[in-house]
């Protein structure tokens, strides 16, 4: 192993890349589980992130948190990359690797007057109309799905942005940074050259787990039946077009029936993951 | 060298084609011409004449031109460019607009938040509830800092000369950058600039300012009364501004 203790790594993400529920158990009640499900102590102790700092022993910053949307990453990392933190952060280190989590498109935040304060707003559809519309975000969040969301204008300007900050981060020389798909894996009409497997048509964290659980049980067959690979046979009640693997993930115990987050098996499993995909990266010296 | 201009109406030169008297119905039906505008002022005394793009849109908002901005420097045209050749020049308009793609008309549409709630369009439907809901002052000013402040990196890095401007309201920043113009007035905007132009220069004025630049300027004739955008020796006015700022 490589030694780089000056090197920073920066995630972005949703939940997934915060470690929620990390500390669950199989058999925990929904009671049990609220109880841990947002503690940072076990998203670090038993998320993807560890692993990878530890392997590596680089420093660490995290943006991604629970019900993220892309837009709010976008967001983060536009008041982060310009403060004075970072400036000092820059100067500090000798590599700074930028690990960017995508999540569903069916998401984003708005700014509430009533609740003075930024919150998330979830497009699902089941979500939507299972609201009572009593709450402006209840309300806004209908009139966003009705009125201005497409899942497809929603992947043109998520490349969008995905380019314009690859060519921000080219500005400095010191970052190199990564995509990678997290419960969904989006067909993407721009070669993003930095996407993690982005040459591959099913590349996202929850499928990689589904796909290592597969081939592990020998259950080939139920390929088709769940639509590991089919794409036609997704459930547009749940998440975007491209989240297709909730139902096997489910079905096979790889998330938890609570909140649909990762065992911490399935984090470490991540963990291993970037751990292989930045080796080669980090022993080049980036 | 190569200009860039991002904006609204103020940018683009919307009106500038107005004639003292005209009709409302002759205005809106004049072929657009931007020939007078202080853009191409500014343009052809830079020597810009065969290189210029324009981002600028009537009724634009400020997300409207983020959006086109992204588009434009991620595409393979920008990066053909020299970039130390490139001059950018930004005005910024009104946070009470917003951006987004509406299902009905299934294009992008600049959204005008309103506090009456009128059912003919999804953008109208999304205004009203932005407003309502929504939209803050502070908040949206803040957003807007941290836009300008994310582009000054970007361009700075880039080796591109870039600089930003009030369209037709003052903002409250609690930002000062050094490429903002006249950051620490006031009353920094282009609207505010002609009224005081019009305040400093002329004997007779109507009013005062207690009803704000807008009234100063109707009440005044320094606007058309149609769309409330600058005449033609406004522009004049402004383009000797920005390249007095620029030079």
């Amino acid at each position: 192993m490589t030694k780089t203790k000056k090197t920073l790594l920066i995630t972005l993400g949703c939940s997934w890349t915060f470690g929620e529920g990390a500390g669950c158990e199989k058999g925990m009640n929904a009671k049990e589980y609220e109880k841990i499900r947002y503690s940072s102590e076990y998203a670090w102790e038993f998320g993807w992130r560890r692993y990878v700092v530890e392997h590596f022993d680089v420093d660490h910053v995290n943006l991604g948190e629970s019900g993220s949307s892309n837009l709010k990453q976008f967001h983060y990392a536009k008041n982060y990359f310009l403060s004075s933190k970072f400036a000092n952060e820059y100067k500090s280190y000798e590599h700074i690797i930028v690990l960017w989590g995508l999540t569903t498109l069916r998401r984003t935040f708005m700014y509430f007057k009533d609740s003075k304060m930024y919150e998330n707003i979830y497009l699902e559809e089941g979500n939507v109309f299972q609201t009572r519309w009593n709450t402006s975000r209840d309300k806004m969040t209908k009139a966003i799905y009705r009125y201005c969301y497409d899942d497809d204008v929603a992947l043109r300007e998520l490349q969008s942005d995905m380019l314009h900050w690859n060519q921000y981060f080219k500005l400095y020389p010191k970052i190199k940074n990564f995509w990678y798909d997290i419960f969904g894996s989006k067909d993407y009409t721009t070669k993003i050259r930095n996407l993690i497997d982005g040459d591959k048509p099913k590349r996202d964290l929850l499928y990689r787990i589904c796909k290592d659980h597969l081939n592990s049980e020998i259950e080939k067959w139920k390929l088709d039946i769940y639509g590991l690979e089919s794409r036609e046979k997704y459930d547009p009640n749940f998440l975007d077009k491209y989240s297709t693997c909730f139902g096997y993930a489910g079905e096979h115990e790889l998330v938890n029936p609570h909140s649909f987050h990762p065992y911490k098996t399935g984090y470490k499993f991540i963990g291993d993951y970037f751990i292989k995909f930045l080796t080669p990266h980090i022993e080049n010296g980036l | 060298m190569f200009l860039i201009t991002f904006g609204d109406d103020w940018t683009l030169g919307s009106g500038v084609w107005y004639k003292p008297g005209m009709p409302k119905i002759v205005y809106e039906n004049k072929e657009p011409h931007y020939d007078d505008s202080w853009r191409i002022i500014v343009r052809d005394y830079l020597g810009c004449q065969d290189n210029h793009i324009n981002f600028a849109t009537s009724q634009s908002s400020n997300q409207r031109q983020f959006a086109l901005a992204k588009d434009y420097f991620n595409s393979k045209k920008f990066y053909d460019k020299r970039r130390d050749e490139i001059i950018v020049l930004w005005g910024l308009t009104t946070t009470r607009r917003d951006y987004k793609w509406c299902s009905d008309s299934r294009k992008y549409e600049d959204i005008i938040f309103k506090e009456k709630y009128l059912d003919r369009n999804n953008k109208d439907k999304l205004g009203y509830g932005l407003n309502k809901w929504s939209h803050h002052d502070d908040v949206a000013t803040k957003e807007l800092e941290t836009e300008i402040v994310h582009w000054n990196i970007f361009f700075k890095a880039l080796g591109i000369k870039n600089y930003w401007f009030d369209s037709f309201n003052s903002k409250k920043y609690t930002i000062r950058p050094s490429n903002f113009f006249d950051i620490r007035s006031k009353n920094r905007d282009l609207l505010s600039l002609l009224c005081i132009d019009h305040a400093m220069n002329k004997r007779e004025y109507y009013e005062g300012w207690a009803g704000g630049p807008m009234n100063y300027a109707l009440n005044n004739r320094i606007v058309n009364p149609h769309t409330f955008v600058p005449k033609k020796e406004g522009h004049e006015v402004i383009a000797k501004y920005i390249i007095e700022k620029i030079s």
